[in-house]
Parts: structure tokens; C-alpha cells; sequence
């Protein structure tokens, strides 16, 4: 799977939704284990600030 | 005129509490991590110091001859080779509380992180090495309790 470039995300807290680079997030490494089929990871809302998490696919961290 | 990019949607959560107390821990442990890197380095120079002046005491007040237990090449061997593990030890906790000048741009916050990570990094180096040689001269010291027990008895 391709990953793509940025993500859609809508933030919990606020509402408030925006498309995040996926580029940081799967930066840092992963342990993946057999069977895994999502990561999960955290973003800032760029509106409030406060963390969200999100499960990305594990395809995504095959470029790293 | 080009159509905006469309990117694939994904659901969110908020924040178990957990999460957020693990992340505030590690954070939290991540600034504090000098001074208790620095904290532990001051144990090892007193536990150094203490145990190399408790031998120079014993070399010191020794009776001569030696007693026979002591004259055995292989006790000699392991004095010589535990005293030089912490003085090696002693070295490395120095090396770890030494005062280092670093200049820092504090309106940068890249620089200061970069400041951090090489001051981290030494103070890491030191009390590693500290730790290892601590421990490397307490195994000798207790072989040769192990051993003077031994031919003692």
C-alpha cells in the first residue's frame, strides 16, 4: 500500500478537521508485530493543541 | 482550475488517561534525567572514594610480613585489578559530573535541543562506563573475600 502523502483527521476534543503529513508520523520506528494491522500514533490538532490517536495502517511504516 | 487534493480520512481518539500519564511520565523523565545521571555519578565517587581509602587504609596499617593468605599471587592479582576497576569507575562518574561550558542559543529551540542531547550523552558515556567498573571492582573485592575465606579456613 502507497502511502499517501497526508491524512484526514478529525480532531475529538474541537471538531476541528484537517489533513496532517503522514511523513512525522511515521518517522519514528515501529515495532510491528506479526499479524499487526494498524499502528498507533499521535497527532496535535492544530486548532486546540491537544493529542488525538490514530491507527494507521502498518503498510505505512514499510518505507521506513 | 485544479481540484484540491483529497486524502484519505481516518478516525481519531482521544487520549486514554494512561496515555497521557505515560507521556507526561516519560517527558517528565526525559528533563530530569541530567540531574539523576548526575545524582547516581555522585554516589559512585562517594562509594569510590570511600572503598579506595578504606583499602589505602588497610595497605597502611597492615602488619609486615604480610600474612600468608595475603602473599598468594592470586589475591594480589585481583587487590591490583579491583583497585584499578574503580579508579577506572572513579573517572568515569567524574567524567559525568564534570562542569562542562555549553552555549546555547535560548531562542532556538532546536539548538537547545541538540545542547541537551550531547550534554545527556556524555553524562550517559560516564556513568556507563562508572557502573560497569563499579561493579567489575566489586566482584573483585568479593573474590578475594571468596578466596582469603578459602585459604583461611
Amino acid at each position: 500500500m502507497t502511502r499517501p502523502e497526508k491524512i484526514n483527521l478529525t480532531c475529538t476534543h474541537c471538531g476541528h478537521n484537517w489533513d496532517q503529513p503522514t511523513a512525522p508520523l511515521v518517522a519514528q520506528k515501529a515495532v510491528i508485530y506479526r499479524g499487526d494491522k494498524t499502528v498507533k500514533r499521535r497527532a496535535t490538532c492544530p486548532n486546540c493543541h491537544r493529542w488525538v490517536t490514530v491507527q494507521l495502517p502498518a503498510e505505512y511504516f514499510d518505507h521506513e | 482550475m485544479s481540484e484540491p487534493d483529497v486524502y484519505p480520512s481516518f478516525p481519531t481518539e482521544p487520549e486514554t488517561a494512561e496515555e497521557a500519564a505515560l507521556y507526561a511520565w516519560f517527558t517528565e523523565q526525559r528533563i530530569k534525567s541530567v540531574d539523576n545521571l548526575e545524582g547516581a555519578a555522585r554516589q559512585i565517587i562517594t562509594l569510590c572514594t570511600t572503598l579506595l581509602g578504606l583499602l589505602l587504609g588497610l595497605l597502611a596499617l597492615t602488619e609486615d610480613p604480610l600474612p600468608a593468605h595475603l602473599n598468594w599471587s592470586g589475591v594480589q592479582w585481583l587487590g591490583g585489578l579491583g583497585v584499578a576497576a574503580l579508579l577506572v569507575a572513579l573517572g568515569g562518574a567524574l567524567w559525568a559530573v564534570m562542569p562542562w561550558r555549553v552555549e546555547a542559543n535560548l531562542i532556538d529551540p532546536e539548538d537547545l535541543q541538540a545542547k541537551f542531547e550531547t550534554l545527556l550523552a556524555r553524562k550517559r558515556l560516564g556513568l556507563q562506563v562508572a557502573v560497569v567498573c563499579f561493579g567489575a571492582g566489586m566482584l573483585f573485592l568479593g573474590a578475594i573475600v571468596v578466596v582469603t575465606l578459602a585459604l583461611i579456613i
